[in-house]
Parts: structure tokens; sequence; C-alpha cells
């Protein structure tokens, strides 16, 4: 348990934090009424001083004004002002000996009109300008203070008129004193009625202009006042808070002090009564605990110290005392033997009964007399022969009671009815420190009811036993039933392991199947869904080709194999697969009969291949190869074939799919083919037959007649070489256009197309630029021109009026061709539409060729003439630059490989 | 006052071909060649009639159309959408756009008076 607290912490605690806070409210009550008192004070005084010096300024001012305007009109100024006789003579010497109201050291000047100075009571630069005059000054009155001091500036009238002026200039130090703000304890200023101050007696005081009239921030007082007959000005007196409170700093310092003393005595006291109390205390406290050390009961504690504790002293003195006369007795030892429970029994040396316990006799059934004087073999039979265990005596015979071993064990004492109570015993031997043998001590404890427990835990522990083991065999037998159920279950669940792989691979082909994409990218999906499946090395989808049955290799995944390209069927395991139209497995593939040699370098051990199928056909063979051999297990097998017949599906369904979006395609084209042919050639049959009918329906001018036919003319030439263009196009399509090469010369033909297109249009220009050194080159003659023709209307078709044409030829000699390129500046093609712009009805939108007329069949035309010459076309655009087209015709003959030639 | 009857085509000799046969029958005929030359003119010239082409670069009739019969200022306009049978021509579409009437291509000159007299409920001149 945690000793209480002492006298001098506990009293601390209860008389400190009651004396502290009657301090701290005193403290606070002293300081709180004198700020109060204090504050009034302050501010009373502030304003006191702040009316007065805003009467002294006041005062000055007026005086100052009164002196200066008393001097402006005085004659001799205003004549000096006029007269420079008069200046010279009267002026100078009157400013120099002027005398002055107010404090010394002012500093006057006059100024004339031209702003010169030309008198001053001080050492000032005559006619030398003054920085801050300016043309007002002449004019009117003007009081002007800044730090830099005080300006009372007058003008000096003459007949009405401005002559000049008067200037009075105090420096800050005199300013100071006109304004009253020369105090020691308070700062002043003098501020306008917008908070600026114009004159401070201390620099620092500007922040206090800037403050609210009456407020005490930014560390400041302030009491403001009016100066009365100068309106806008207002005198600030302020003095810095730490000034103006500075009795409350110090009385609150004291006080501080003060209580910090206080607690200090307080502290001290309690600390020197507890002393008087606790010393003589501690020293009663030392000497007891000696005693109990000691057992000296003869030591005595000092008598000291005030009245209780003296009275405390001696009573233990006295209390020693008695105790020392108080001896130990036999009745102590006694009373310890009684109050025992185990059996003691003394021993003579001669080995009789000496002393008995109550307990001893309780157990054994004696009476106390009964016993004493007799043999201790009476109640221990075999006390000689008993031994502890560990030493067992081999005598036997009898022994003298020095020669018995000390120690304790079981035994059994003999009751007064001859009963043997089992006891655990132990003896020693008493000595009297000089090897004097003075008998034996032996104590046992009765360990019957032990013996009785430990017998009945024995049964108890052999019953256990037995029914462990019945319990083991019980439990083994049903161990065994419970892993061949295990066993049972880990089958079953393996096989729906197997199974949801299976439908796993099943509905990720399905999901492909779903899948946008044609035969390419679902074949490729599906191969590598196969891959994932299979966890082979490789997979190969073999198809059969379209008119023989070799297989080819479509889709492959994981080890490249590009060998053989083509299978026939029955060679190798895949072709043998195919054939038969059942999967094929071969786990050792390096031994089998159709294994192909390659496929073994490459290190496969394993294959199986799947015949592919939909709807009964067989469509192809999917391989799977892997290096280890064994790898297609039972479960793998068959999801293997499970997949082949989905994949089937999957390919057959892609297939179509492609077939389908390839004869979409067809269609659109020819659905807009047929669409572009009609309109453009029902445009030209509307203008022919309605301007036909008009013709024939009315009497029109001859003019009008003559415009309905060449329009009439010209749309039948349209309709014309609409009817060519289409012609040429089925006549390409179909084979059948033949060319008659021959060497011909360039320049002749081109002169001839440049100059028939260009009767065709009046507002072109043509610049043809073909070398002379241009060799023949080896064409068809028609179609060349025609070529030629196609270009050059196209060129003049998309230029702007008048936009030059440029027709250029570029002997290419170590290609043994000529390249022409024909060039407009008109809108241009931008580089998207660039495809297709060679293909039949490849105009770009209507909305970008806007009031063009062309079937469309132009250029596709151009392509097909030149490639049939051997001739290739390309060209070079630039939005709003214009186009290059440019094509290419052999300076030699070629030997043709296709079938055109002639 | 001439009644004004516009031709919006991008094809000029069909253009003309309007332009001849409208302008000795009391008609002022105005011609645009595209969309949106039709709808800058339109603002202007305030023509009673409009022959429409469908099929034109830029903005096709249809849009022209919707455009004229959306602006309050211009709805009044009768409008007939000038087309080849053979070309896509969507009947129902002229009529959602608000088309007042459709003539089709190849035309007699002098049926397509009678259609403006029809069209803008003259009489027999």
């Amino acid at each position: 348990m945690k000793r209480p607290m002492g006298i001098f912490p506990s009293t601390l605690l209860r008389v400190l934090p009651i004396a502290v806070l009657l301090l701290i409210g005193i403290w606070y009550g002293a300081t709180l009424f004198a700020q109060v008192t204090i504050r009034k004070e302050v501010n009373e005084r502030l304003s006191a001083e702040a009316t007065h010096k805003a009467d002294v300024t006041a005062r000055n001012l007026e005086t100052l004004l009164e002196a200066t305007r008393a001097l402006a009109a005085n004659d001799l100024v205003v004549n000096g002002v006029i007269d420079t006789q008069e200046r010279d003579t009267y002026l100078k010497p009157f400013f120099r000996s002027l005398r002055f109201p107010g404090p010394p050291n002012a500093q006057i000047t006059m100024i004339d009109y031209q702003g010169r100075i030309i008198a001053s009571n001080w050492r000032g630069s005559v006619n030398s300008s003054i920085p801050w005059m300016n043309s007002a000054m002449f004019e009117r009155e003007m009081v002007h203070l800044s730090d830099a001091g005080l300006r009372i500036h007058l003008p000096i009238m003459y007949s009405g008129l401005s002559e000049g002026s008067v200037t009075l200039e105090y420096g800050p130090q005199e300013t100071a004193e006109i304004m009253g703000l020369t105090s020691e304890v308070t700062v002043g200023a003098v501020i306008e009625d917008t908070g600026r101050v114009l004159f401070s007696s201390n620099p620092e005081v500007a922040q206090v202009g800037a403050m609210d009239p009456g407020s005490d921030i930014a560390g400041w007082v302030q009491r403001r006042a009016l100066v009365p007959g100068f309106p806008g000005l207002t005198v600030i007196s302020a003095q810095r808070e730490g000034a103006a409170f500075g009795p409350v700093r110090a009385m609150n310092r004291f006080l501080l002090m003060a209580m910090a003393a206080d607690v200090l005595a307080l502290v001290v006291g309690i600390s020197l009564t507890a002393r008087l109390v606790t010393t003589p205390i501690s020293v009663l406290a030392g000497k007891v605990r000696e005693i109990r050390v000691t057992e000296d009961l003869k030591t005595r504690v000092p008598v000291a110290g005030p009245g209780e504790v003296r009275d405390l002293a001696t009573a233990f003195n006295n209390m020693a005392g008695e105790l020392l006369t108080t001896t130990v007795s036999k009745d102590y030892v006694d009373s310890i033997l009684n109050s025992m429970t185990e059996c003691v029994v003394v021993v003579s040396p001669e080995g009789t009964i000496q002393t008995v316990n109550p307990a001893a006799c309780r157990l054994l059934g004696y009476l106390e007399h009964e016993l004493l004087g007799h043999p201790l073999g009476r109640i221990w039979p075999d006390a000689v022969a008993a031994q502890p265990s560990s030493s067992p005596n081999d005598n036997g015979s009898k022994t003298r009671p020095e020669e018995l071993t000390t120690g304790s064990w079981e035994t059994t004492y003999l009751s007064k009815e001859g009963r043997a109570i089992p006891v655990l015993s132990s003896r020693s031997y008493i000595s009297d420190g000089h090897s004097q043998n003075l008998g034996m001590v032996c104590v046992a404890q009765d360990i019957s009811e032990l013996k009785r427990v430990e017998e009945e835990l024995r049964r108890h522990r052999d019953h256990l036993e037995d029914l462990v083991l019945d319990r083991t065999k019980e439990l083994t037998a049903t161990n065994q039933l419970l892993s061949e159920e295990v066993s049972e279950r880990s089958r079953v669940e393996e096989a729906l392991t197997h199974r949801n792989h299976e439908l796993e691979a099943l509905f990720n082909i399905a999901s492909i199947l779903a899948q946008p994409g044609g035969f390419e990218l679902k074949s490729a999906r599906g191969i590598h869904e196969v891959s994932r499946v299979a966890e082979g090395d490789g997979v190969i989808l073999r198809l059969p080709g379209q008119e023989d049955r070799s297989l080819s290799i479509s889709a492959a995944s994981g080890i490249a194999i590009d060998r053989p390209q083509t299978l026939h069927p029955s060679q190798d395991i895949a072709g043998a697969a195919f054939e038969l139209g059942s999967p094929i497995v071969a786990n050792d593939y390096a031994t089998h009969p159709l294994a192909d040699p390659y496929t073994v370098a490459l290190g496969i051990a394993s294959l199986m291949s799947v015949p592919i199928k939909a709807d009964g056909r067989t469509l192809g063979v999917v391989t799977v190869l892997s290096k280890e051999a064994g790898h297609f297990s039972v479960n793998r097998i068959s999801l293997l074939t499970a997949i082949g017949d989905q994949l089937g599906m999957l390919l057959e369904n892609a297939r179509l799919h492609d077939e389908i979006t390839v004869r979409e395609e067809l269609e659109r084209r020819m659905n807009t083919f047929i669409s572009l042919a009609s309109h453009e050639l029902r445009t030209p049959m509307t203008t022919i037959m309605g301007f036909a009918e008009l013709l024939g329906s009315r009497q029109l001018p001859d003019a009008t007649r003559r415009e309905s036919l060449e329009v009439i003319v010209r749309n039948t030439q349209r309709l014309a070489s609409l009817v060519d263009d289409l012609l040429n196009v089925s006549r390409i399509q179909s084979g059948q256009l033949a060319v008659d090469l021959g060497s011909l010369p360039l320049s002749e033909i081109i002169e001839e197309e440049v100059s028939a297109t260009r009767t065709k249009t009046e507002i072109h220009q043509f610049l043809v630029d073909i070398p002379r050194d241009t060799p023949a080159v080896i064409a068809d003659r028609d179609k060349l021109a025609q070529i030629m023709t196609n270009l050059l209307d196209n060129a003049v078709k998309y230029s702007p009026k008048g936009g030059p044409i440029s027709v250029r030829a570029e002997y290419q000699e170590d290609r043994q061709r000529v390249v022409m390129s024909i060039r407009d500046r008109g809108m241009g093609i931008a580089p998207e539409h660039l495809d297709g712009l060679f293909t039949t009805f490849g105009r770009i939108q209507r909305t970008e060729t806007e009031g063009i007329g062309g079937s469309g069949l132009g250029l596709y035309l151009v392509k097909e003439l030149v490639t049939l010459q051997h001739g290739e076309v390309w060209l070079e655009s630039e939005l709003d630059q214009g186009s290059t087209f440019f094509f290419s015709i052999p300076t030699e003959y070629i030997e043709n490989v296709g079938n055109s030639e002639t | 006052m001439l009644k004004k009857v516009m031709v919006v085509d991008d094809e000029a000799d069909i253009r003309r071909l309007v332009e001849l046969t409208l302008q000795d029958n009391r008609y002022e005929v105005l011609v645009a060649k595209d969309g949106e030359e039709a709808l800058a003119m339109v603002q202007k010239e305030q023509p009673q009639l409009i022959f429409l082409d469908v099929m034109m670069p830029k903005k096709d009739g249809y849009e022209v159309c919707q455009q004229l019969k959306t602006d309050p200022a211009t709805a009044w306009i009768k409008i007939v959408m000038l087309t080849a049978k053979a070309q896509e021509f969507d009947r129902r579409r002229a009529m959602e756009v608000g088309a007042d009437d459709y003539f089709t291509k190849p035309f007699s000159p002098i049926v397509l008076l009678d259609k403006v007299e029809e069209v803008l409920g003259d009489g027999v001149s």
C-alpha cells in the first residue's frame, strides 16, 4: 500500500491554492481599478492638451498672418515691388532689419511678379526662382504646413493687381513652437480633414493621424481638437500607450512581485512548522525499526521536541521496558506444537518417545501419557528399516538411532487399534552444535486420504485408457470412411473444374462470335483462345484452298511454324485429321509415323490436330503443339475436341460475315454509280429537251435562238462524251481495250491536244514546255491523246478564270521514260480525298466541286490508259494552291508480262 | 410590278432555260447557283416563288427549303422542288421541310409556265 502523504505536502496542498486564489483576486481588482482611473485621467489630460494646443496654434497663426498682411501692405514693400530704385535703396535694408512677432529665425522672402527673389531677411540668392512657386500663389493668401515647416504666403497688391508676394517660412522646430507641440510628455500633430498629417512633432505620429479619432489602436492614445478660425485644421495630442499607462504597469509589476513573495513566505513557514513535528517522529520510527532487527529491547528513544512528540517517546520507552521483562516461555513451544496439524514425535537418543503433540495422539488414537517413555517402534515399527527409497539400508539389523538417515519418505505408522496409517514422515536429529546427539524429531503427515485418492485416480485412469482405446478404434474406422468420401469429392470437383474450363473456353469463343470483325480477326482471336485453353506452345490453323484441297496456314499463335506452308490431305497429322474428320493425338510426336521432321526439329514433343466442322463439313484443322511429351491428357483432348466444333461455327460465321460485307460494298458502289450516271445523263437531256421545246413553241429573238441552239449542241456533245467514257470504262473493265504501241513524237501530240483544248476555252492561258531533245515515246497515239484531253479538260475545269495551265515534259534517261505534268492553279485536293481519286466516279463530293460538270470517269480512264501503256500516274496537290497531275510514258519497248499487247 | 420567280440550280443551262421560259411571261426571273447564294438573295429580293433543285452542292434543296420555311420572314414564299424522276427524290421529305409542290426533270417549258401560274394562283394571261 502506498504511504499517505507527509505533513508538509498535505498542509501545502490545502493552504497554498486558497492563498494563491485570494492573491490573484486582490491583484485583479487593484489592476482593474487603476486602469479605469488612469485611462480616464489620460483621456482628460490629452483632451485638455489638444484644446490648448489648438488655441495656441490659432492664436499664433492669426498673429503671424496679421503681421504678414501688414508687411505685404507696407508702402515700402509695395513700392519695392514696382520700383527697382526702391528695392536697392530702401527695401533690402528694411528687410534685413525687419523684426517679426513669433519665434525668431523667420525667413521672409519677397518675390516679384516674375517669381524672382527681390528681397529677403536671410541669405537667399536674389533673382533665383523658387521651386514651389506657381502662378496661383500670386493671387491668394496661403498657409502651408508640411514636415518642412510652416509657410505663409501673401500676394502684394497694387491697384487691384498682384505685383509680387511675401513669404514667411519657419523651420520644423519653430513651427512646433507655433503649434504648441513642444511638450516632452506627449507628441502632437496638425492634420487635415482628410486625416493627412501636415506637420508633426514626431514622425511616428503620422500613424496616429491616419487613425480613427478617439480610438486607441496602434499603441497610441490620442485626442483631437479643431483649430478655431482655421477650418480644416485639427490638432492631435497623442501619447504612447506604454507611457500613458506606465503607472498601471509599474503597479502591476509591484503587485506580482508582492504576490510571489507572499507565496514564498507561506511555503517556507509551512515547511518550518512541519519540520518541528516530523524530525522527532522520524527518529522514533528509526528506533522501532532498529528494535525489530536487533531485538534489543534495551534501546531507548531520545525524549525531545514539542510536548505531544515528547509524550509519544516516553510512552514508547515504557512499552519497550515492559516487553523486556517478559521472557519467551515453554508455553510458546507447546503452543506451536499444539497448533501443528502434522504429528510431531520427539525421541530421546535412547529411542524412547519424549514428546508427542496432540495431532499425533489424535492420529494414532493414544493419549499422550500412553506414549511418553515408550520406544518409537510402538507407533513406527519400521522406524529403523524405513529409509528414503533413494538410499535403502540393506543392513536390516537393528541400527542405532544416530545411524538412521535423515530425510522424508512414505512409511506406515501403527495406531493403537493396530491399523496401519500411511504417512509422509521426516526425521531430523537434534544437536547442540557439539556433535552431541540429543535425540530425534519425527514429523509425519497423514496421507491415507491422499493414498485413497491416488488409488481412485489410478482406477479412473485405467478405465479411461480402455475407453480411449475403444474410441480410437472407432475413429480409425470413421476416418477411413471420410477419406474415401474426400477422394470421391475431389474427383467430382476435378471433373467440375474441367467442365468449367471447357464451358469458359466455349463461352469465350462464343463471345468472339458476337463481336464485330471479319474472318481474319475472328480466326486470329479464336486461335488465341485455343492457345490459352490448350496451354501448349503453339497453335496453327490450316484451311483448304479454293481449288485443291491442300491445307495452308491461315492463322497461328505461339511457336511460329511456316513450314510446310501447304499440306496435302493425309500429309502430317494435321492432314490426316482433316481427311479423317476426327481429332488425332500424338503424345509422342517424334516417333509418330506421320511426324514432320521440321516440326520435330523445333522441339515439338506432342501434338494434337482437331478438325473444324460446321454443318457436317470439315472447314479446316487446328493443331496444338507442345514441347512437353504427353501434354494431351484425356481432359485436354475432350476439351479441344469440343472447341473444334465451336471454332467451326465461329469461322463459318466470320466467313459469311465477310461475304456479306463484300457484297454490300459492291452493291453500294453499284447504286452510287447508277445514281450518278443517271443524274449525269439526265441533266444534258433536260437541257436539250427544254431548249428544243422552247425553240419550237415561241417566236424568239435571233440571239436567243442562237444561244438555245448552242446549248443544245454543247449538251449533245456532253452526252456523247459521257457515253464514250462509259463505253471505255466498260471495255476496260471487261478487258477488251487494246493498245497499239508505236514510237511517237511526243511534242507533236501534246501541241495538238493543247491547241484543241485551247479552242474550247478563251479564258485560260497555256504554258507548254517540252524540251527539243525529248525522245520519242512508246505509246498508242489515240490513247495518249485521250489521256491528254482528259487531263487538260480537268485542269480547265478546276482552274479559276484566266489561271495559267502549265504542261511540261521531262525526260528521265535513267528510267527510260518521259514524265508529263499538267498543272492547274485551282482549288487543290485535300489529302483525305486523294485515295480513290482514280476510281470510277471518284469525283470528290459534289459539294466541293460546285457547278463543275464531269462524269467522274475521266481520271479513272486516265489511270487505266496510262497503265495499259506501261506508265504510271500520280498527282501532287495542295488546297487552294492547285494540283499537278503526272504521268509517265516509256521511251523503250517493255517486255510485256500481261496479255493486252498486240 | 412583275412577280419575282427565283430558280436555284447548279446547272447553268437549266437556270438559263427557266429564265428564258419565264422572263417573257410577266415574270422577273432571279437565278442562284447554290443554296447559299439563294438564301442570301431571298432576303433582298423577296421572290414570290422559288424553283429549288434537290441535288445541289454545299446545301441541298431540302435544307434550303427548311431554312426558308422556318424563318417567319420567308415562310410565305412558295417553293417548288425541282427533281429528276430517277433521282432519289423523297416526297415525304419534301413535305416535311414544307415544300409547296414539286416538278420533275426533264420538263417542258410550257408545263413549267402552267406550274408557275397554278402555284401563284394566276389566271391565264
